[in-house]
């Protein structure tokens, strides 16, 4: 099954992840290097911001990056997808303006 | 004393003065005589450059534009027609843009002479320009010392001499570590402010175009000439631009400056503190009144930052495929094996972290528990920080916890993410921020940064001319 990589996640999850984000993890001590950097992040980083979501009542999720702002897609910009065909979408109804999001990525082979 | 007919950077004024293109030439061979030492351009456009000092000599002077004559150079992941453009990376080592950038077409129509494209991070994903594919850049001030990134080529080509302003791009501070690392001036524009357009997308919710420069007035005049609405970047506001060159022309203390506490400052190595706490003084003598404040918690703030940074990333890069964009690899024959074979080779590890992340926290399972919460955090974060100043007061923070690092240090994984405890907050909050150089720690420069509510540049260019007066 692999071992934690972080928080609720164990590298063979986190290679397959990698194979969804079409990039091979980096080998050696360049893996061991961006494995401890991924346990950092995911699972310290990520555990804290949760918790300061859940205790922040008025924080609602949408953008906040400055008046003004709507959306960071220029409107020739090219849109596309993982040739898997998860395809990107806004997803406003989150709250996301800002972002384009993959399709749910996990959960699947 | 300055020359009739040139400013203080020593070029050529509209109204007249020095052979443009003689002047020019100058600062070509300048820059590549430095350049040499420390290597902040990839691309020095000799031949575009003369082209356009020669074009631009022609104009009779009611023509000439504000920035006539004036040599820039411009971080590589601003598109400038005809040039590379690589973002630092091999995926893109073999693309020439083929159009400028917004920013780079209005520097051009107010008589800018870009000089050539510098040096900077792969993406402008570090802290140090070092993980471009064609190696770092070197600290003026220092050369076996990081220079700061991801605007790490911009700020050494100031610093050096080689231009009076550059362009750079900042993330989550990528502006302000290089300006403070080498004791020059560098904004960070309001989220909106300045078009995106032309610009190789990192963290869309975050990156805006900035200045760098050694005189707080050479950034005012070039902000006024890129700031701006433009109908090709919906995020672009159609805010009135003011005379941000007028404005560093009047040097004022603010009356308030809102610092942050002696426990954020603890975390700074002993120089640092020092150096802080005289910024400090040097504002209470200027007559500016001082309230201390504490910093969001440094895990939530780089947390969120981390968590939406890399998210957006891991969108952004998908396009890099060696299809639609990038240099292409062959794998076993099939078109996804060639994509993954593109992208392996061509993304740095530390891009190929950022994109592994991305992928994960907006993974089945993740995507609301860490991505929605980092968004909220965002919010509440930004709440916070406008919720402790008014029109008219800054807040004052450092940038950087200590020198800059030597090349050849070993650095541990995530070590410089925690460096961006300061900068990020700025960029969290879509605020504009103004790194400026307060003195030396050490005999190395030291820089702080002012934030101002919303839309409040002139302001800080303005406090920022009082304190480096």
């Amino acid at each position: 099954m692999g071992h934690r990589v972080a928080d609720g996640i164990k590298s063979d999850e986190f290679f397959r992840i990698a194979a969804l984000a079409s990039v091979a993890p980096p080998e050696g001590e360049t893996r061991t290097r961006n494995l401890l950097a991924a346990r950092k992040v995911l699972g310290t980083y990520t555990s804290r911001v949760v918790e300061t979501a859940r205790t922040e009542p008025e924080a609602q999720p949408g953008g906040s990056s400055g008046e003004g702002a709507a959306c960071p897609l220029r409107p020739d910009e090219p849109q596309g997808g993982f040739p898997d065909g998860k395809a990107f979408e806004l997803a406003p109804e989150r709250g996301e303006r800002f972002v384009q999001v993959p399709r749910v990525l996990g959960g699947g082979s | 004393m300055t020359p009739a007919g040139e400013d203080p950077s020593g070029f050529p004024l509209p109204s007249g003065g020095r052979d443009l293109p003689g002047a020019t030439a100058a600062a070509l061979d300048h820059a590549e005589a430095v350049d040499r030492r420390i290597h902040a351009f990839l691309h020095l456009d000799r031949e575009g450059a003369t082209t356009t000092a020669r074009r631009l000599a022609q104009q009779p002077p009611a023509a000439r534009g504000p920035l006539f004559g004036l040599p820039v150079a411009v971080k590589d992941n601003i598109a400038v027609r005809g040039l590379p453009s690589t973002s630092g990376s091999a995926v893109l080592g073999n693309y020439r843009a083929p159009y400028d950038a917004t920013v780079v077409e209005r520097l051009r129509r107010a008589g800018a002479v870009i000089l050539g494209t510098t040096n900077l991070d792969e993406f402008g994903m570090g802290s140090a320009t070092t993980s471009g594919f064609r190696g770092p850049t070197r600290n003026p001030a220092d050369p076996e010392r990081i220079v700061g990134g991801s605007s790490g080529g911009p700020a050494a080509a100031v610093a050096s001499g080689a231009v009076p302003v550059a362009l750079g791009t900042d993330t989550g501070g990528s502006v302000r570590l290089p300006a403070a690392h080498t004791g020059i001036f560098g904004i960070r524009p309001t989220y909106g402010r300045v078009s995106r357009f032309g610009i190789t997308a990192y963290a869309s919710s975050f990156d805006q175009v900035g200045c760098l420069a050694a005189h707080p007035g050479d950034i005012g005049r070039v902000l006024s000439v890129i700031s701006g609405a433009d109908p090709r970047d919906a995020t672009s506001a159609d805010r009135e631009v003011p005379d941000f060159a007028a404005a560093a022309t009047r040097p004022t203390f603010p009356g308030t400056v809102v610092a942050c506490s002696d426990e954020d400052v603890a975390i700074l190595d002993s120089p640092s503190r020092t150096a802080f706490h005289r910024v400090l003084r040097r504002f209470e003598a200027g007559g500016s009144t001082i309230r201390r404040f504490r910093l969001p918690e440094a895990v939530t703030t780089i947390s969120a930052y981390y968590v939406l940074a890399c998210a957006e990333a891991s969108s952004n890069l998908a396009r890099f495929d060696g299809m639609r964009y990038g240099s292409r690899a062959e794998g076993d024959g099939t078109l996804a094996a060639a994509i993954r074979a593109s992208r392996t080779a061509g993304f740095g590890d530390e891009v190929r972290l950022r994109i592994l992340l991305g992928t994960t926290v907006l993974s089945q399972g993740y995507r609301d528990a860490v991505y929605a919460a980092a968004t909220a955090a965002r919010k509440a974060i930004r709440d916070r920080l406008l919720g402790h100043f008014d029109r008219g007061e800054f807040l004052l923070i450092p940038i950087a916890r200590t020198a800059p690092r030597h090349l050849s240090d070993p650095v541990e994984a995530g070590q410089d993410y925690d460096g961006d405890r300061f900068t990020i907050l700025a960029s969290l909050a879509g605020l504009p921020a103004l790194a400026i150089p307060a003195g030396e720690r050490d005999g190395l420069p030291f820089g702080v940064e002012l934030m101002a509510p919303p839309w409040q540049e002139a302001a800080l260019l303005s406090a920022g001319a009082a304190l480096a007066a």
